[in-house]
């Protein structure tokens, strides 16, 4: 290399080195909260008794009792066109919770604390709404 | 040094450089899905794929970004060096598998072609956090694809170095570009803290390494600045080895002073090809042979074996006693200089 060429790598690199890390750190103090309180792999076994059933063409929803908690069990029966993404519950029409992710096919359960108005399913990546189904 | 283009001038060294990338790939791909299927079992295929190629790209781009410096800061690391085209190509098929199926499989479903829907899906352009990640990756694979594309030689000469140089410098943005396509992508939802350092520790290794090799170079750079004299004091003749070259600073540019046969040559330490620092090459079959990739110059003008044609600057060059100096002002390119004899 030649003396420009050395001092054009140096600024690119101290250029690199002071804004990157800054954006990086940025990154993480303002990240989204998406379904940190999911862990699939602790999945909880399906309570005793279904006291409802919804459906649509995507997802069955069963709600589920064992008198004294309540669960929400669904059923993805058909692949989305998200690759993954995250279920939104609502307990009245202003209060969106999170409270979970959804990787693919399968059966997922999530406690809930009483039977919500509406689901819906987010594509996070896209920013919009995959599904939605009202209770 | 080739006269005829040919896509690859195998040889035994190549072959091995490539077994070790292939079986790398082969290695990481298999670690990378097992780990995966027992510690994210609920992951499907397609997920899988995609973030295996992706980890492994982003892996190998971080090895070939710290080679130019390992190799400034320690010339015994050069071999590494020989066939890093090799090995970014092989990035560059790397990335555009993740690439491919990332848009096969988040963009083919809608009505809106693939390509655009990268770019529209996400509208959200002035939000950092919830920036389009996707576009990112698709930009540095994109800088990627053009610098995998004109890695051979023939677009080198046809190009011309300073444009096919100034190309071959994006991969510093296409770096900057994935990292941020990986902290505000994957790492949105991704709560493994671990994933995370690792990633930052291999973007702290390359971002050090070329500052600690820049500022290295920037101290040799400075030596000679306040030569007022045509004659500049480069070192005792004893401090060369023999066929090898000692590097000094003339006027802001470097000079590769070598010990061959009993005498001494100067020329330009620039090499003609990729601009690799002949000083750190040594002599073979008489000529000065570039570490970086062969090419060689004869030592007393500065011109490659014929039949081709590439020039670098030649120096004077004086021994006073046991003292080596050097003439700053170079000659033309080409120019013959009769070495100067000395007994060692």
């Amino acid at each position: 290399m030649n003396s420009a060429l050395r001092k054009r790598h140096r600024f690119i690199w101290l250029a690199i080195g002071a804004v990157i890390p800054v954006l990086v750190i940025l990154s993480i103090i303002y990240k989204p909260h998406y379904s940190e309180n999911i862990k699939i792999l602790e999945q909880p076994e399906a309570l005793d008794y279904v006291a409802s059933t919804f459906e649509n063409q995507h997802l069955l929803v069963n709600i589920r009792t064992d008198n004294s908690s309540l669960q929400l069990e669904l059923e993805i029966k058909k692949p989305f066109k998200a690759a993954s993404a995250s279920l939104h519950i609502f307990y009245n029409p202003d209060e969106k919770v999170n409270i979970g992710r959804l990787g693919g096919q399968g059966i997922y359960r999530f406690e809930i604390k009483e039977v919500p108005l509406r689901i819906e399913v987010f594509d996070f990546i896209k920013e919009e709404i995959v599904t939605e189904l009202v209770f | 040094m080739s006269l005829n283009y040919s896509p690859v001038l195998w040889n035994k060294q190549k072959r091995t450089y490539d077994l070790l990338i292939a079986g790398f790939i082969i290695i990481y791909l298999i670690i990378f899905s097992v780990l995966t299927v027992r510690l994210n079992p609920e992951l499907i295929f397609e997920t899988l794929l995609i973030r295996a190629f992706g980890s492994l790209a982003f892996l190998m781009m971080t090895i070939i970004l710290c080679i130019g410096p390992l190799v400034r800061l320690n010339s015994r690391l050069l071999p590494l060096l020989y066939n890093r085209r090799h090995l970014g190509v092989s990035m560059f098929l790397v990335a555009s598998i993740h690439g491919i199926f990332s848009i096969l499989h988040f963009h083919t479903l809608g009505d809106t072609n693939p390509i655009i829907s990268v770019f529209t899906s996400n509208m959200d352009y002035n939000s950092l956090v919830h920036f389009p990640f996707q576009v990112l990756g698709f930009l540095a694979l994109l800088i990627l694809f053009f610098m995998a594309s004109t890695s051979h030689d023939f677009w080198l000469a046809n190009l011309g170095p300073r444009f096919w140089k100034a190309l071959h410098m994006t991969v510093y943005f296409a770096f900057s570009l994935v990292i941020m396509h990986v902290f505000l992508g994957a790492f949105q939802n991704d709560t493994s803290w671990m994933i995370r350092i690792l990633v930052l520790i291999g973007l702290s290794a390359v971002v050090c390494l070329h500052l600690l090799a820049a500022f290295k170079e920037k101290r040799l750079d400075d030596t000679g600045q306040n030569q007022t004299g045509a004659w500049l004091y480069v070192c005792k003749t004893n401090e060369i080895e023999n066929n090898r070259g000692k590097i000094t600073n003339c006027k802001s540019e470097r000079v590769a002073v070598f010990f061959y046969d009993h005498q001494l040559s100067a020329v330009s330490n620039v090499c003609k090809h990729q601009m690799g620092p002949l000083g750190e090459g040594k002599i073979v079959d008489g000529c000065i042979t570039c570490p970086w990739h062969g090419y060689q110059y004869n030592p007393q003008n500065g011109q490659t074996p014929p039949p081709f044609t590439e020039k670098i600057s030649t120096y004077d060059l004086k021994v006073q006693g046991d003292e080596i100096y050097i003439n700053v002002n170079p000659n033309p390119e080409g120019t013959h200089v009769p070495p100067v004899k000395i007994a060692k």
